[in-house]
């Protein structure tokens, strides 16, 4: 007999009131050693400038160099603001992923909606011991959930949790 | 055919060689730049006078394409399994392809002019997930196609009936009455509906303009020899002379487009039996689509503004796409009067979304908040314009002022648009309507959702708004500017509908 009993709206599992994982502390390095290699290269270009272009002068190279202090101290600053904005929480059906300083975003992917998992590390990654957690869904619009800065180990329960509920959502269909 | 005997392998009527010689002319075609250097190369290469080497490079062209499309007829073998379909093809790089039923979304068949007379028709299966069309059958009886269907479809109880091999009566599955058939003025409203021709003629446009200014002048002379006391009529002519090829053109490209119309939909006749859809129509080349009403994601409806004035709508049915997908894999409905889409879509989700109301003008539909206005006429609107206005003031001219009227109109564009959007969340499904001069609806099952995302803005955190996104199999529907209260409650419905839905999504 089907039955379709009704919830009241205020019943729900609410997404908003959660306990949000943070993600691994190392991850905040790992980003800062990735701002300084792009500003060594930025640092790099900033010298080839001043030693080749021709007709330089003084106040573009206090300009530009002023310009380059400057961004590289917000991206040294970003890491710091960013990350512990950062966050996911497992829940029982699905799993929630939050993400943005300025523009903010949460988003939930249920668990049998998932159709493949993978786990993966960068060399730099690996040096920090951390691995990003990818899970897929069917269709191409806007990309797939991707979890950066977890602990390698975490990455990898992650990963066999998720498998686990997947499959159990495949068999229950 | 019991599995222990393995696939009984089958070839196709030799009429498969128009397929696969279609299909190599059509290849050619598209590598059109590396086909040009080996024709050159051969023309520079040999002596001989030019007519010579035509009719050496004609046969020799002919004799090689004929020749692979035979031997590609040869080695095209497949066999219907039990729970497969077997393709076997290649002649140097030999491939078999083995489609799993439960795998294929949709069955559409084709049948040319030259098919017709034989009653064959090439098939061609859509799978979830895999990109471009991977299986095609050519010139097998028309009967093939429903066989297939059925196989497929024997989750179903009591498929379609046997299908009546005489051929003649193979446009209606016994007993099904088509919901829908579009006559000639139908035709006409699709083509003239028709974006294409009126793109082609905006491409056109400036290359239309150089050739009729000396078009006109070339005229324009001649007149001015024939009698000089009529020179004072040349800038009249000239005028009268643009206006009317412009006429021409714009007549040509609608006829153009009408009859495209009535080659691809001619006597359009739409089914729904056993939540499958079926259409068929066009006037040489006949098309057969189909659809499993369960592997809908996304119905779109939407009207033109020449669909209005034809008092019609055209209905697209998505279903699961990759980013490489082609989007002609999608079910349409090119023209129908309103009034079908609401009974339409009831059929297609039930026993689902009985509480829908899939019309432009759905009572329940909600407006986004009008905050949804201010970011988008000042970023895009307000200032561009200043900063166009401050470049070109340096140069001087009161001139740069002009670049100011585009914040009224942006603004205006932008109002529309807000005005137009709008949403209403049903126990089942979401609607949302948009548009700007088109009008536009978009529903879906909430357990069709792959993923839900909810983001704010600074902005929007001031005022406590959210944008929810939901992400589908075909694409993803956006509310922008909604209550952070409702975007959250929306978000927790239809994440509940998701996990708790006992069907599958595909």
């Amino acid at each position: 007999m089907f039955e379709n009993v009704e919830i009241p709206l205020e019943d729900l599992p609410r997404a908003a009131e959660l306990d949000w994982q943070p993600l691994d502390r190392a991850y905040r390095s790992r980003l800062i050693v990735d701002y300084v290699i792009t500003i060594s290269f930025l640092v790099i270009g900033l010298i080839a400038v001043i030693l080749f272009a021709p007709g330089i002068g003084f106040p573009q190279i206090v300009a530009l160099t002023g310009a380059l202090v400057v961004v590289s101290a917000l991206m040294l600053a970003w890491p710091f603001i960013v990350v512990p904005r950062m966050g996911y929480v497992i829940r029982d059906k699905d799993i929630v992923y939050r993400s943005g300083v300025l523009w903010r975003s949460v988003t939930a992917v249920p668990f049998n909606r998932i159709q493949h998992v993978e786990t993966s590390s960068s060399p730099l990654d690996r040096r920090f011991s951390l691995a990003t957690l990818k899970l897929f869904t069917a269709g191409g619009a806007g990309g797939d959930l991707k979890i950066d800065g977890l602990a390698a180990g975490q990455a990898e329960q992650m990963r066999a949790l998720v498998l686990e509920k997947t499959g159990a959502s495949i068999e229950s269909r | 055919m019991s599995p222990a005997d393995g696939p009984h392998w089958q070839r196709t009527s030799p009429l498969a060689i128009l397929f696969f010689f279609g299909g190599i002319i059509k290849a050619l075609v598209k590598n059109a730049a590396q086909v040009i250097a080996p024709t050159a190369a051969f023309f520079v290469a040999f002596g001989g006078d030019t007519q010579t080497k035509i009719v050496i490079a004609v046969s020799a062209f002919a004799l090689i394409t004929v020749t692979v499309s035979i031997l590609r007829y040869v080695f095209f073998q497949y066999a219907i399994a039990d729970d497969a379909i077997l393709i076997r093809e290649g002649v140097v790089n030999k491939k078999q392809l083995d489609i799993k039923y439960a795998r294929i979304q949709g069955i559409n068949t084709e049948q040319s002019f030259i098919y017709r007379f034989f009653d064959l028709v090439t098939v061609s299966f859509d799978t979830a997930g895999s990109a471009g069309s991977e299986g095609q059958v050519p010139a097998v009886k028309s009967g093939l196609g429903q066989v297939l269907r059925e196989r497929i479809g024997h989750a179903a109880p009591n498929g379609i009936d046997e299908l009546s091999d005489d051929g003649s009566e193979n446009d209606a599955p016994t007993g099904a009455e088509p919901i829908l058939r579009l006559d000639w003025g139908d035709m006409i409203a699709i083509g003239l509906a028709d974006r294409r021709a009126f793109l082609f003629l905006a491409i056109l446009a400036p290359l239309f303009d150089q050739m009729s200014e000396r078009m006109s002048s070339v005229i324009a002379n001649a007149v001015e020899d024939a009698a000089a006391d009529l020179a004072a009529l040349g800038p009249a002519i000239a005028a009268t002379l643009f206006i009317g090829i412009v006429i021409v053109i714009i007549v040509v490209l609608v006829i153009a487009s009408i009859v495209a119309a009535f080659l691809r939909y001619h006597n359009f006749t739409l089914y729904l039996q056993n939540d499958r859809l079926r259409s068929v129509g066009g006037l040489l080349t006949r098309h057969e689509a189909n659809m499993e009403t369960g592997k809908v994601q996304l119905v779109r409806i939407r009207q033109t503004l020449v669909m209005r004035w034809f008092d019609r709508l055209r209905i697209v049915l998505h279903q699961a796409s990759s980013k490489t997908q082609k989007a002609d894999k999608n079910f349409v409905v090119p023209a129908a009067a309103p009034g079908f889409e609401a009974h339409f879509v009831e059929d297609i989700f039930a026993p689902e979304a009985r509480d829908l109301d899939p019309t432009f003008d759905n009572a329940r539909l909600r407006s986004v908040s009008a905050h949804y206005l201010r970011p988008r006429i000042l970023y895009f609107g307000v200032l561009p314009a200043l900063a166009a206005t401050a470049l070109a003031g340096f140069e001087g001219g009161a001139e740069a002022l002009l670049f100011l009227l585009w914040i009224p109109l942006w603004s205006l564009i932008c109002w529309q648009s807000w005005r137009r959007l709008a949403y209403d969340l049903g126990s089942d499904a979401l609607l949302r309507r948009s548009g700007l001069i088109a009008k536009q609806l978009d529903v879906f099952l909430l357990r069709k959702a792959q993923r839900v995302t909810v983001t704010q803005s600074p902005y929007q955190r001031r005022k406590r708004l959210a944008s929810v996104r939901f992400f589908l199999a075909s694409g993803s529907i956006r509310l922008p500017y909604i209550p952070l209260g409702d975007a959250e409650r929306i978000r927790d419905y239809v994440l509940y509908r998701i996990e708790s839905s006992e069907r599958s999504w595909h």
